[in-house]
Formats: structure tokens, sequence, C-alpha cells
């Protein structure tokens, strides 16, 4: 397995078991209700990772951003290594603004604990926590969505089996149609805490599978010390 | 930039810059006590990332930096795996990989109450991190040394030397560097000292991982 195979598998298992098993914890000690999040959105990502010992093990998501920003090199990187050129300044751009963002999911994280507590003394931290992972979700989804409409427009161009683009592109295309949803339910009014649990929690699972899919594409892309003539970086 | 001078970078910058950042934070807010904590050893760095907002960033810089300690130690057994066997090297990495681990547990139980932080759980992962990262350089330094006989080019060989004297120095000559609730003068700046050299034999590999990319076969 590669390096980048193994950034790609990690970033899927890693955060969602860092989410079960924080759950799981958060359950036992009575502070969250048992439910499926993804059908009945009961409780926030977020809930499960406030009181402890849950909260010592949710802070394990920091490792998963690290991951996630990663990743995003290794895609760039591998872009340009499979097509021998620069990325475009767009897509260069693109991976950039999503590793930012991976920051900004360690930032929401770090803040999190027993210390927000009580909700209404600490309004100011549940805002910033609140405020950067939506942030995180919406510009993952974002650059993953253009992620996947470059790899289908050089399909043609990139040596990998059709099945892995044509599995980006659902997942980009499941992304895309989940935050349509949810912003027709704000400019309509009909939002909900459990819409917007729900889709939290479907949004968290087809980035992860998203991450997943590098795994796949880059059995041949690995560490070594070719020499390169241009110094060419994401 | 290649891809292991940006995680040698990485992992100096991130703990390092989270350290002084910290500190500077939780002096500015008053939550840690001003000094040259590398010559006054007024404060230990677990204290300066406990309170406040300078917590949240050493909660969020440190947790992070593990993540590309554990990638460093990647990059350097395939870096050294021509010239050293499989076992050793694993061990290597096993050492190097389990203080990352120690450390990102003993920061991960760290909260800005002091009588709630679960003390055992961080000193335990502290010492680990440091004993093992002791260990685990060590081993680094040893193989290193003989690979460069079988070919290896190691440009920061010279660095990594003076380092590893000093932090086997400040091992034997203050009884090691080992975390404890509350810590003496004395090893609270060795504690200091000792993160630091630690950080630098980490980007002493910027100078030699120019060539170590990421690239399809």
């Amino acid at each position: 397995m590669t390096l980048p195979q193994r950034t790609a598998l990690f970033s899927f298992v890693f955060p969602l078991l860092v989410i079960a098993v924080s759950y799981y914890l958060s359950w036992q000690g009575g502070h969250v209700e048992l439910c499926n999040p993804f059908l009945q959105g009961c409780e926030a990502i977020t809930a499960s990772g406030i009181y402890y010992p849950a909260a010592y093990v949710f802070r394990g998501l920091i490792i998963a951003f690290v991951c996630f920003a990663l990743w995003w090199y290794c895609a760039g990187a591998w872009l340009e290594s499979v097509r021998e050129e620069p990325l475009k300044p767009w897509l260069h751009r693109t991976v950039r603004i999503a590793m930012a963002a991976c920051v900004l999911g360690i930032a929401s994280v770090a803040v999190m604990g027993e210390n927000m507590l009580p909700v209404n003394e600490h309004r100011g931290l549940w805002r910033f926590h609140t405020a950067l992972a939506v942030l995180f979700f919406l510009t993952t989804s974002v650059c993953q969505i253009l992620m996947a409409r470059r790899m289908h427009q050089l399909k043609q161009q990139l040596d990998f089996p059709r099945w892995s683009i044509a599995a980006k592109v659902i997942l980009a295309l499941l992304q895309l149609l989940l935050l349509t949803v949810f912003l027709l339910a704000v400019a309509i009014g009909v939002k909900t805490t459990q819409l917007e649990q729900v889709i939290e929690w479907w949004l968290a699972l087809l980035s992860s599978l998203f991450f997943l899919s590098g795994y796949w594409d880059w059995r041949d892309f690995r560490l070594t010390r070719l020499e390169k003539s241009t110094e060419v970086t994401p | 930039m290649s891809f292991g001078q940006v995680i040698a970078l990485l992992s100096f910058v991130l703990s390092m810059g989270t350290i002084a950042l910290t500190y500077w934070v939780g002096t500015s807010q008053g939550t840690a006590a001003l000094c040259n904590p590398f010559i006054d050893g007024c404060t230990d760095i677990t204290h300066t990332g406990m309170k406040g907002d300078a917590g949240f960033i050493f909660r969020g810089g440190m947790i992070a930096a593990t993540a590309f300690f554990s990638v460093w130690w990647y990059i350097m057994r395939r870096w050294m795996q021509d010239y050293n066997n499989r076992i050793t090297l694993g061990l290597m990495q096993l050492f190097g990989t389990l203080a990352a681990i120690g450390l990102l547990v003993g920061t991960a139980v760290l909260v800005p109450e002091k009588d709630a932080t679960r003390w055992g759980v961080h000193v335990r992962g502290a010492n680990l991190f440091f004993q093992g990262m002791l260990i685990a350089l060590t081993m680094n330094y040893v193989m290193l040394f003989r690979a460069r006989k079988q070919g290896l080019v190691v440009p920061s060989f010279l660095a990594k030397s003076a380092i590893m004297a000093i932090l086997w120095f400040m091992f034997v000559a203050f009884a090691g560097v080992t975390v404890g609730i509350e810590m003496s003068h004395g090893k609270r700046i060795i504690e200091w000292w000792a993160t630091l050299f630690i950080g630098l034999y980490f980007i002493t590999a910027w100078w030699d991982w120019k060539k170590i990319r990421l690239a399809v076969n």
C-alpha cells in the first residue's frame, strides 16, 4: 500500500471510527439519544464531542482533518504527475482552499469540550465552532464537486478505472443535491434542526467516501526520489 | 519544495509554532507565567496550554503536529529502506509513532480545570513521547551513521550529531526528561530544551529529503 493509499483509507476509516466511538460513549453517559442520525437527525455530530470522556476521543478528528489536507495535497500532486503538467490555476486554488478548510475544521474541534457548557454562557464559543464546522462542510463539498468535474473532463486522458470517476461524480452529485435541499429549505423557511442534522451526517459520510475513492486511483502513486526538472507543487 | 520537505517543515513549524503561539497568547491573557522558560523554568509546556484560548491553540496545534510526526517517521523509514534491515527500521518507526500517539493522548486529555484533568493519562502520554522519541531518534541516528558508509547521502548529519549529543547530555545529566504533575524548575527547563531539540531534529530532514516526492511510477 502506498502512502497516498494509506492517506485515502485513513481519511475514511479514522473519522468514522472516532465519531462512532464518541457517539457510543456519549450515549453511555446519557448525553445523546440512541437513534439512526442518518434518518432521524436526532443529534448533530457535534453532540457526541461535548461531554468527557467522549470529547477526548472526539479530538481525534483533528488527526482526520490533517489526513484530509494530506489527501488534497496528494490529489493535486497526482493530477500533475499523471498529466505531467501543472494544475490549472482554478484547480490549484481549489486544492489550497480545501486544505485551508481543513484548518478551519481543526479549529472547530479544538474548542470543543465541557468548557462549552452551559450553552447560554458560551454562545461565542458555540458560534465559533458552528461557523467553522459549516464552512468546512460547505467548502469540502464544493471542492469535491469541482474535483469530480475536473476528473470527469480528463477521463480520456487519465489512465484509471472509469468506475472510479463515475463513483466520484455520483458522490459529488449527491452532495450537491443535499446542499441544494438545505439551501432551499433555508430559503423557503422550512429548515428544521432534524433536517440540518440529517444533511450534516450524510455530507460527512459522502465526503469521507470521496476521500476513500483515492485508494483505487493511487496504486502506482508513491514516494519516490525521482528528479523533477521544474518545481511544481500544489 | 518536495513532499518530504513539506512534512519536515510542517512537523517543526506546527509543533514549535504552536508552543510559541500558545505561550504568547497565554502570557497575554494572564493564564501563563511570563519569563524566559528556557532559562527561568517558571512554567512547563503543559500548563501554558491548558486554560483559555491558549488551551484551544495548544490542543489543536499539537494534536495536528502528531499526525505529521507519524508521516515523518513513515518517510524516514522509506528513505532508509535500501540501507537497513526491515526489522530495525520497523522498530524505529514503531517507537517514533508510539511517541507521537503518546503526545496525542497526553494532549487530548488536557482541560482548563486543573483538578478535572486526567493527570495520570497526560503524564504517561507525555513521558511516552519524550522517552519513545529519544529511543526512536537514537536508533535513527545510529542507522543513518551506518547507512552513510553504504552510500546514503545525509547532508544534515552534522546537525543531527550535535542535536543527539545535546539530547543525550540532557538525559544523562538531568536523569532524563520525565514529565510530572508538578515539575521542578530544572525539569521544566530541560523539558523546553528537549522539546526544541526534538523539533530541530525533525527539521533537519528538510536538507535530506529534497528528492523525496510523490509521483506516479
